[in-house]
């Protein structure tokens, strides 16, 4: 794992994550990793293709992806 | 000509002591043979095994003939047999990965034992042991829980000593927060359905914490009553950071041992406590689908046995998971 790549994209997803969770849908913003690479994975409860224009593909350099997780709850 | 159902059955009962006493074979049993990885109409003997290996590297004791009485047989991987026991029963003494819970929840999972000033502990979840904050010290803890038939009067195990208390989001929209963002919220919104969009904005008010942990102890009525094992998992070793690509393992109430990987850290999480009750967790482990309802309170172990989380929130894709270390240090326990 790219230690200086996950840091960098800890610090975008703290800069933005306030906004992204403001929308209806977002219920997570996390650190992971996409085929090959660190990026910031947003979960929603909707269709991601809804949120194309509300949430940016990258921030500072880090890929943004948009994944279908659902609603969390307590289990 | 293909072997009959009535002459497998003699064959497999004159031939089951001798295949039973062979070290490698967990159990024998009739069905249909298996070739190159597709299943045949032949009828066999299947010899189950744990792993199936090579002929050449079995033992002649462990070889199984590939004829028995003229009837074909098979070689059949299942991987290690284990007891399926039912955690939702009453347990004494109890290990972790059993349900209990407060008198007056469901029922999640007894995570398993820490150590607060020389005491012995049950860890398990706030929503599960102090009712999501409804709950006060020396409140009855049933093993098992209230709705696997754990009663007060027969079943306390413990009682509540501690809980960190969940912050709840005040939902602005409410009038507990700002009206001002509410209008402008309301007003964008409008905006965006006029425009198309489906995207809506919410409002609400920062919370006056932030919440790591959704964890609880509570004391043994009983030191004798309490086990430090957990069903599947054995004991802890120590703990160890959650970290990406982590392999890991929990024993929980509803779907007992099941492994996953963690996919995201730091995680900012919105967790629905059902009506207009919503809390936001940060410094989470994400890992993939690997528990259900009632699972809550279950340990989150990495391959060697380290505590790494205690799980508590998740979808039907994902499963939420408190660092172990954000609950240790909040609750000021420790493994032993």
């Amino acid at each position: 794992m790219n230690r200086e790549q996950t840091a960098k994209a800890r610090s975008a997803k703290a800069k933005h994550e306030r906004e992204w969770l403001a929308i209806d849908a977002v219920s997570a913003v996390g650190v992971g990793v996409r085929e090959g690479e660190v990026c910031i994975i947003i979960s929603v409860d909707t269709n991601p293709a809804s949120l194309t224009s509300t949430i940016p593909a990258g921030v500072d350099d880090i890929p943004v992806v948009v994944e279908r997780r659902g609603r969390i709850e307590p289990l | 000509m293909p072997a009959s159902l009535e002459e497998l059955r003699k064959a497999i009962s004159e031939a089951r002591s001798v295949l039973m006493a062979k070290p490698n074979v967990t159990a024998t049993g009739i069905g249909y043979k298996t070739t190159n990885g597709k299943k045949t109409s032949e009828l066999s003997i299947i010899c189950s095994v744990e792993v199936k290996r090579p002929r050449a590297r079995l033992r002649s004791a462990e070889i199984v003939p590939a004829t028995i009485s003229g009837v074909p047989t098979d070689v059949f991987p299942t991987g290690p047999m284990r007891v399926l026991q039912d955690r939702t029963g009453r347990y004494r003494p109890a290990p972790g990965g059993v349900s209990i819970g407060h008198y007056a929840i469901s029922a999640g999972t007894f995570g398993g034992l820490v150590t607060k000033n020389g005491v012995r502990y049950i860890l398990s979840n706030n929503h599960v042991m102090a009712n999501s904050n409804d709950a006060s010290p020396g409140d009855s803890i049933l093993q098992p829980g209230p709705a696997d038939g754990g009663s007060w009067t027969n079943d306390e195990i413990a009682r509540l000593s501690e809980f960190v208390p969940i912050v709840f989001e005040q939902n602005g929209d409410a009038g507990r927060g700002c009206r001002l963002a509410a209008t402008a919220a309301g007003f964008l919104n409008f905006l965006a359905a006029i425009a198309g969009s489906r995207t809506r904005l919410r409002t609400y008010t920062v919370q006056t914490g932030t919440n790591k942990v959704d964890c609880a102890i509570a004391e043994p009525v009983s030191p004798g009553e309490v086990t430090n094992e957990i069903i599947e998992l054995g004991s802890l070793n120590s703990t160890v950071e959650g970290e990406l690509d982590m392999e890991v393992r929990k024993s929980g109430r509803t779907t007992g041992l099941s492994s996953g990987v963690i996919q995201q850290v730091d995680v900012t999480a919105r967790v629905s406590f059902g009506a207009d009750r919503v809390a936001v967790f940060e410094d989470q482990l994400m890992a993939g689908p690997m528990a259900q309802g009632g699972d809550s309170g279950s340990l989150v172990t990495d391959t060697q046995n380290n505590a790494v989380g205690l799980l508590f929130a998740g979808s039907s894709t994902t499963t939420i998971i408190n660092r172990i270390q954000n609950v240790f240090s909040q609750l000021g326990v420790t493994l032993r």
